[in-house]
């Protein structure tokens, strides 16, 4: 199968040949320039800010992730929150982290009105991203005839007006001004959508739309329902509408079994699930109605576990959620991206191992 | 219940309703009825924060309700405060708290400030993106008992570590604890850390237990 029906099969409840993975993420900074000679060392060959902002390296890395691991992914982002800054959050590029935003946009949330709607072909890095996508689109769809899922992003809308705002602010806000802070999360998803169209437009098959704010270490269900929910919903039924129903990774943190019959609502082809999820429960709750992708614990394994642990976890994962399909093979939450690469090795070897169909573990 | 009683009671309740006119007015109340300002302090607004971080423990409160509970009683101690002697406040434990160097993201770190604070805790606030020699300085300046450490990104928890290593070769008499999305007690014990919380509300117990140590 190629990777585009591997993906499509899981997301249908059918069996592919083989669990689907997603990508690296921002790990694959590693992939670029010397970077893999130097995984634990402070100075690198080549920084996030210059990864981040030539297309060309960026493009480069990820392409040799993909051929190295064969994923069924490919990533693009560029940014913490891509369109914060463009809106008028500030935003800095520490030399090894992805970009983050310092300082808020406005403070009051009726104050959404001075926010900044961008220009996707100039403001930030926007531009750069869509050149990403563009480049791979060509080497990958077009030269190589490759159907690899090129993963676009920007945040969930919910999480983004947390980010002009300031997710403290923001908390505040439902409670004292809920209409104005709807009419705030609404203008972030206007953005966010047009983003969407555009990366679309550039060749992404696929966008990726992190909802940490949201997770329910910060929001109750209830607040889940009221202003979560409905700002995903309007995100996801664009994303559909726009490309397809394979188009849309909903990622939120924390533990959120308490919104789960929420989540399987959003209209998402597929929701990944924090790390502190019990991947079995969750697949035969929330994972009955909608496919699920997890959970590998980031730091705990990933960046401080052995191959071992990652071969163990890994492995238990495909038995709790692959049968049947539905299962996307991925980590419980952002990759971190001093990983070692023999533990990532085996990440994206255990599927190809233990995840062939039928499932026999 | 005595009519004081009545009125701490009601101060704590009003707290965790996050009602801010209520609780001025048991603030008020409570001085026209001539209880101590100071009990009225920990035993109304203080309680009623304790109250509010086991229902974010048992998932009861979240975020937002947590906030409004902390502005509803901010009224109440803006009342009470100038009515306080000053040999009346016991010393309690001196903590700095802040999130490490290179990373900035503080939510959880100002809920534990926020619910140490109540606790009855001396809490100095380095912020976040917090330097090594900022915390170094501000151990010496305050002479600080406990220091609480966050990081949420795991590029940040490497700067966790050596800063554990640091204060601990520089100052071996003070405790640190750490806590943050990624960190984990298995972390916590492998870089030399005295405690790790999974949450807020444990932080707490971890902070008070540190200290009597």
């Amino acid at each position: 199968m190629s990777h585009a029906e591997r993906i499509r099969a899981a997301v249908d409840f059918k069996e592919p040949d083989r669990v689907p993975m997603f990508d690296s993420m921002n790990w694959s900074v590693n992939m670029a320039g010397k970077n893999l000679d130097l995984i634990g060392q402070k100075i690198k060959d080549v920084s996030f800010p210059k990864w981040v902002n030539n297309p060309d390296i960026f493009v480069e890395s990820q392409i040799r992730a993909l051929d190295r691991f064969d994923h069924d992914f490919v990533h693009s982002r560029m940014s913490s929150h891509i369109l914060a800054e463009p809106m008028g959050c500030k935003e800095v590029e520490p030399y090894w982290a992805v970009p983050a935003t310092v300082k808020t946009a406005i403070n009051k949330a009726e104050d959404w009105k001075n926010l900044k709607f961008p220009d996707m072909d100039k403001d930030g890095k926007i531009p750069t991203q869509l050149t990403a996508i563009r480049m791979l689109d060509k080497e990958l769809h077009e030269k190589r005839g490759d159907d690899v899922f090129i993963t676009g992003f920007v945040r969930g809308a919910f999480t983004l007006a947390g980010i002009v705002l300031g997710v403290e602010t923001l908390m505040l806000e439902m409670i004292d001004k809920p209409d104005e802070t709807r009419e705030l999360i609404d203008f972030c998803n206007d953005v966010s959508i047009e983003c969407i169209k555009a990366q679309f437009d550039a060749g992404a098959d696929h966008i990726y739309t992190p909802d940490p704010s949201a997770s329910g270490d910060l929001i109750s269900a209830k607040f889940y329902h009221n202003f979560a929910l409905p700002a995903a919903q309007k995100q996801s039924a664009a994303i559909r509408k726009y490309k397809d129903k394979y188009a849309h990774h909903y990622h939120i943190c924390g533990n959120t079994k308490d919104r789960w019959d929420d989540l399987a609502e959003i209209g998402a082809s597929y929701v990944s699930l924090d790390y502190v999820i019990d991947l079995k429960e969750a697949k035969e709750d929330i994972g009955q109605k909608i496919a699920i992708a997890g959970n590998l614990t980031p730091a705990g394994t990933l960046l401080l576990g052995t191959p071992e642990k990652v071969e163990e976890e890994g492995k238990q994962m495909i038995k709790d959620a692959a049968p049947g399909g539905g299962f996307i093979y991925w980590t419980g939450c952002d990759w971190p991206i001093d990983c070692p690469l023999e533990n990532v090795d085996k990440f994206f070897e255990v599927p190809k191992v233990y995840g062939k169909y039928p499932i026999d573990l | 219940m005595t009519a004081k009683d009545e009125i701490l009671n009601g101060l704590a309740e009003a707290v965790v309703e996050g009602d801010p006119s209520k609780c001025v007015e048991l603030a008020n109340k409570a001085l026209e009825n001539n209880i101590d300002a100071y009990e009225a302090v920990i035993n109304g607004c203080a309680h009623g924060m304790s109250i509010v971080s086991d229902k974010y423990e048992k998932r009861e409160m979240f975020v937002p309700e947590i906030l409004l509970s902390a502005r509803a009683m901010q009224g109440a101690v803006d009342v009470l405060k100038p009515y306080i002697k000053a040999d009346e406040i016991e010393e309690s434990g001196r903590v700095a708290i802040g999130v490490v160097l290179g990373d900035i993201h503080d939510i959880g770190k100002n809920l534990v400030k926020l619910l140490l604070e109540t606790a009855g805790l001396t809490v100095f606030d380095l912020g976040k993106d917090v330097l090594p020699e900022d915390f170094q300085d501000k151990i010496k300046e305050e002479r600080v008992e406990l220091v609480a450490l966050s990081a949420l990104m795991t590029t940040s928890m490497m700067e966790m570590k050596e800063d554990v290593k640091l204060f601990k070769e520089e100052f071996p008499e003070v405790k640190i604890m750490v806590g943050g999305a990624p960190v984990t007690q298995e972390f916590c014990d492998s870089i030399g850390a005295d405690g790790y919380a999974d949450n807020a509300s444990e932080a707490i117990r971890v902070a008070q237990r540190l200290l009597s140590e």
